[in-house]
């Protein structure tokens, strides 16, 4: 699997596996040279650096199988952009989940809220779904459409509220 | 036990091992590749089967077969095509458009057996989906050959030409999956961007000039005539929504002709592939005709427009990945639309005059875009 087929769980992982599977070979490394040269580190017999570089191989090589196997793959939602036929006259747009026969520039049966004139797909596109901890009772989709939709307020007017509220 | 002992039976299974490495290496690297092979293999043959699943539900849902598809789907999956003979190479391109156009014949009528209630766009839509899956299938069966060829034959150069070439191949196979899904679903995919560019300029003029549109002008495509600034323009595409891509260069071929060559300019639009490192939805600009395919498209541009009438061909590119240009829409290219738009006007406002007569050809397969 690529790197960039992966998710950013998925690229740390594989570093992690990188990293104990690194440090494992050095506790090999060390053992080996235990044996034929005599050479011990203090504190640490040659099992137990048999034992740790084995432990750590075995766990790095764990994760590698983890992060290559695509378990960390990351999810696509397909989405309709819809816009209104009097666009730029009419700013209008949302975003929906691809329904079956959708095609861009297909105009729906439903006007459009703010100008009563038709609404037409503008746009079908994948986009990827954000990995993050769902709350309990929570729209997974809702998060992914808002990357496109036009913010609904400007940020300063939201910020000066929010400073009426709490001078 | 004593050290010494200790020492002994290291010293004995180190020389194990270094033998062992020394008389067997080749065997090892063979038995890794064949592994790394394996699981490439499973992984095809994981995406063959999903296509195939999902091939029989598309025709299932959308197609309201009499009986079981899957044997039929199954032999079409297996079916090939011969290319033209090439060692007299003068007619070649003839001979296999000819070959060409009887192999989309006779799977459309395949396709409306299988499936008699599909649509013409959802026929189109299935026939695309059987393409897709076919070649991931084929991937599957090449890879599966090598495989048992190299266990066969114990070959260490036929086991490894596979296993160096897997990026690669898995990558296109990885690409041909998901236009399957997208085929399959009528999603856009990154090679509409031509015709997607060319319908998002006439919806621009629509109100300034009502297109003339002529369905059907040559097989699968459609000829929009409008005004553009002035200038006369003649907008060619693939017939939407359905998953074609037409023939664009009989239709340009056809309208060159028809008009005695009387054209000031040919401009085309496709999607291209980029090289590691240049960013997706990049638009670049270039001369000639901006079409791929088998060649007899290209080659009837470069007769008609190019040799018979002189004259001069313009092209755009919106360069993305083959995982793009296969896979559903992204992002990237969706923002590249209204840039290509404005490439494309800015190209009829300094290359020609007022009144003058343009082509402007969208290239690509109109999957989930309609006209």
């Amino acid at each position: 699997m690529s790197e960039s087929t992966l998710t950013i769980q998925g690229k740390i992982l594989k570093i992690a596996a990188y990293v104990l599977l690194g440090i494992g070979m050095v506790f090999f490394m060390l053992a080996t040279s235990s044996i034929f040269m005599g050479i011990t580190p203090p504190f640490l017999d040659v099992f137990t650096l048999f034992l740790f570089g084995f432990s750590l191989v075995l766990g790095g090589a764990f994760l590698l199988v983890i992060a290559q196997q695509g378990i960390l793959k990351p999810e696509f939602d397909t989405i309709s952009l819809i816009k209104c036929t009097n666009t730029p006259d009419c700013k209008f747009r949302k975003a929906r989940k691809f329904e079956k026969d959708d095609f861009i520039f297909k105009e729906l049966p439903e006007p459009c809220e703010k100008c009563n004139s038709k609404l037409h797909i503008a746009a079908i596109l994948e986009i990827e779904r954000k990995q993050r901890t769902k709350k309990p009772g929570e729209e997974k989709s809702e998060d992914t459409f808002k990357q496109l939709e036009p913010p609904k307020e400007p940020p300063d007017k939201k910020k000066s509220k929010k400073e009426e509220k709490n001078p | 036990m004593q050290a010494n002992e200790m020492n002994w039976i290291f010293q004995f299974i180190f020389l194990g091992i270094f033998f062992f490495i020394f008389f067997y290496n080749q065997r090892l690297q063979i038995w890794q590749m064949q592994k790394q092979i394996e699981r490439a293999l499973f992984e095809l043959q994981q995406m063959s089967n999903e296509g195939k699943e999902l091939l029989v539900k598309l025709v299932n849902e959308r197609g309201k077969p009499k009986e079981d598809p899957r044997e039929r789907l199954q032999s079409l999956l297996d079916f090939f095509t011969v290319e033209p003979v090439n060692m007299d190479p003068a007619g070649v391109v003839w001979r296999l458009e000819h070959i060409l156009d009887i192999r989309k014949i006779r799977w459309e009528k395949e396709v409306a057996q299988i499936a008699p209630a599909a649509s013409r766009d959802v026929a189109a839509n299935i026939e695309g989906t059987i393409e897709a899956t076919m070649s991931v299938y084929f991937i599957w069966k090449v890879i599966r050959h090598y495989l048992l060829l190299g266990k066969k034959t114990k070959s260490l150069i036929l086991i490894m030409q596979v296993q160096m070439q897997l990026p690669l191949i898995m990558m296109i196979a990885k690409a041909i999956f998901k236009a399957l899904k997208a085929f399959g679903s009528g999603v856009p995919i990154g090679d509409g961007v031509g015709p997607f560019v060319v319908s998002g300029l006439i919806r621009e003029y629509t109100k300034k000039s009502p297109p003339k549109i002529t369905k059907e002008y040559t097989e699968d495509v459609t000829l929009i005539e409008q005004t553009i600034e002035g200038r006369n323009a003649f907008i060619v595409r693939a017939t939407g929504p359905g998953a074609r891509v037409g023939k664009p260069g009989e239709a340009i071929k056809k309208l060159v002709e028809e008009n005695n060559g009387k054209f000031n300019r040919l401009i085309m639009i496709d999607a291209g592939l980029k090289l590691e490192g240049e960013k997706t939805g990049n638009i670049i600009e270039g001369v000639g005709a901006v079409i791929g395919g088998p060649g007899t498209e290209k080659y009837k541009i470069e007769e008609s427009v190019g040799v018979k009438y002189q004259l001069p061909m313009d092209g755009i590119v919106i360069e993305e990945s083959q995982e793009d240009a296969y896979g559903p829409l992204n992002k990237d290219l969706i923002n590249a639309i209204p840039k290509a738009i404005e490439k494309v006007k800015q190209y009829i406002l300094t290359r020609t005059s007022e009144g003058d007569n343009v082509i402007v050809a969208g290239i690509g397969n109109c999957c989930g875009i309609g006209d």
